[in-house]
């Protein structure tokens, strides 16, 4: 397709390449396992991901989680999702999930699920940016792989902070890349009463 | 539902952002090569995530890559294509889950797969209900029959 290197355009997230314009597949929950990524691969998904997994559930060595380390060499590059409120579980499930030997280790900021946005965990940690940030420099301090956000625009339609979120990520470190979805978290909605806790 | 920002522009903002330079990902609602060239052009991103248009149907993504080189359109697959990779994803499913589990777990992607077939849900209610993987390939294979003549290609 391309005359020579010089004219392929890279998109690099530390040692990875990627062609111009690459096309991922989404972490999702209970559907972006094994099984389903291989037929993905197969149709031209660039780079993928693994269903998002609990940081506490790593640490604790539960065969659910640590089933979805799975990562298939032909599967690659891959990365490997991982979510919690706690930095230090974090920063111990990055490390748990770097030894399955992917290419990222992707955090999620993005979930609005309710068992784990209202812990403070997934979307939920948008309502407190400097925690995020902490929380994304330990990650990186501690892995040698590039790491990878996924988050949403904002927690709500009057909290969008995504350049700040955006800005604090670089700061944190040159690995980064972001993948943003375009919704809003859904939580306030769902939820009438709030969730006085985390404000 | 919630509708909350219903289009890119804050990604836009982010990607197109004078102190931002690591790369940025767009994902939410890209489920057409079209939408994928709109939004490529529109809003700068140096990437896309699929996720949902994905579910049950993989070839997404080599519609999209070959409508951006060529602007051109690649067939849909044919029932023939849809059950042979429905066959694949569900004989993973089973060895890597298990039986029981795979099969289970397997049942939330036949409608995507099969979507647009018409008068399909006879064979929908008996995918979702069987219990034994040699019936469920029993089934995909009368689909195959059945339906050949849908989705054919030109």
């Amino acid at each position: 397709m391309y005359q020579n290197h010089k004219d392929t355009l890279l998109i690099k997230i530390g040692n990875v390449e990627l062609e111009d314009f690459p096309l991922l597949l989404a972490p999702m929950e209970d559907v972006s396992d094994p099984p389903f990524r291989a037929v993905c691969k197969e149709n031209g998904a660039d780079m993928m991901y693994t269903e998002f997994i609990s940081s506490e559930g790593l640490i604790r060595d539960a065969a659910k989680s640590v089933q979805k380390l799975d990562i298939y060499d032909y599967e690659r590059p891959i990365g490997i999702q991982i979510f919690g409120d706690k930095i230090d579980s974090m920063r111990q499930a990055a490390a748990i999930a770097e030894q399955a030997q992917p290419e990222i280790i992707d955090i999620n900021y993005g979930c609005p699920v309710k068992k784990v946005a209202c812990k403070g965990a997934g979307a939920g940690i948008l309502l407190d940016l400097p925690k995020m940030q902490e929380m994304s420099a330990e990650i990186v301090k501690q892995v040698s792989l590039p790491v990878t956000v996924k988050t949403r625009l904002g927690w709500d339609a009057n909290t969008i902070k995504i350049v700040e979120v955006a800005k604090r990520l670089q700061d944190v470190g040159y690995k980064h890349c972001l993948s943003m979805d375009e919704h809003v978290s859904k939580c306030i909605k769902e939820w009438p009463t709030g969730i006085p806790s985390l404000k | 539902m919630y509708k909350g920002v219903a289009d890119w522009d804050p990604i836009a903002e982010v990607k197109n952002h004078p102190d931002i330079h690591i790369p940025i990902f767009g994902n939410g609602d890209i489920d057409s090569p079209e939408k994928a060239l709109a939004y490529k052009e529109k809003y700068g991103v140096d990437g896309i995530m699929i996720g949902r248009a994905a579910i049950g149907y993989p070839w997404i993504f080599n519609e999209i890559k070959h409508y951006l080189k060529t602007g051109e359109k690649l067939p849909v697959p044919t029932i023939a294509d849809r059950v042979e990779v429905s066959k694949k994803h569900l004989a993973f499913s089973v060895e890597w889950k298990g039986e029981r589990k795979g099969l289970f777990e397997m049942r939330r992607h036949y409608t995507n797969y099969f979507k647009g077939v018409p008068d399909f849900k006879p064979f929908r209610t008996k995918l979702v209900e069987i219990e034994r993987y040699d019936e469920v390939l029993e089934v995909l294979n009368q689909i195959e029959d059945k339906f050949s003549g849908i989705f054919r290609k030109e």
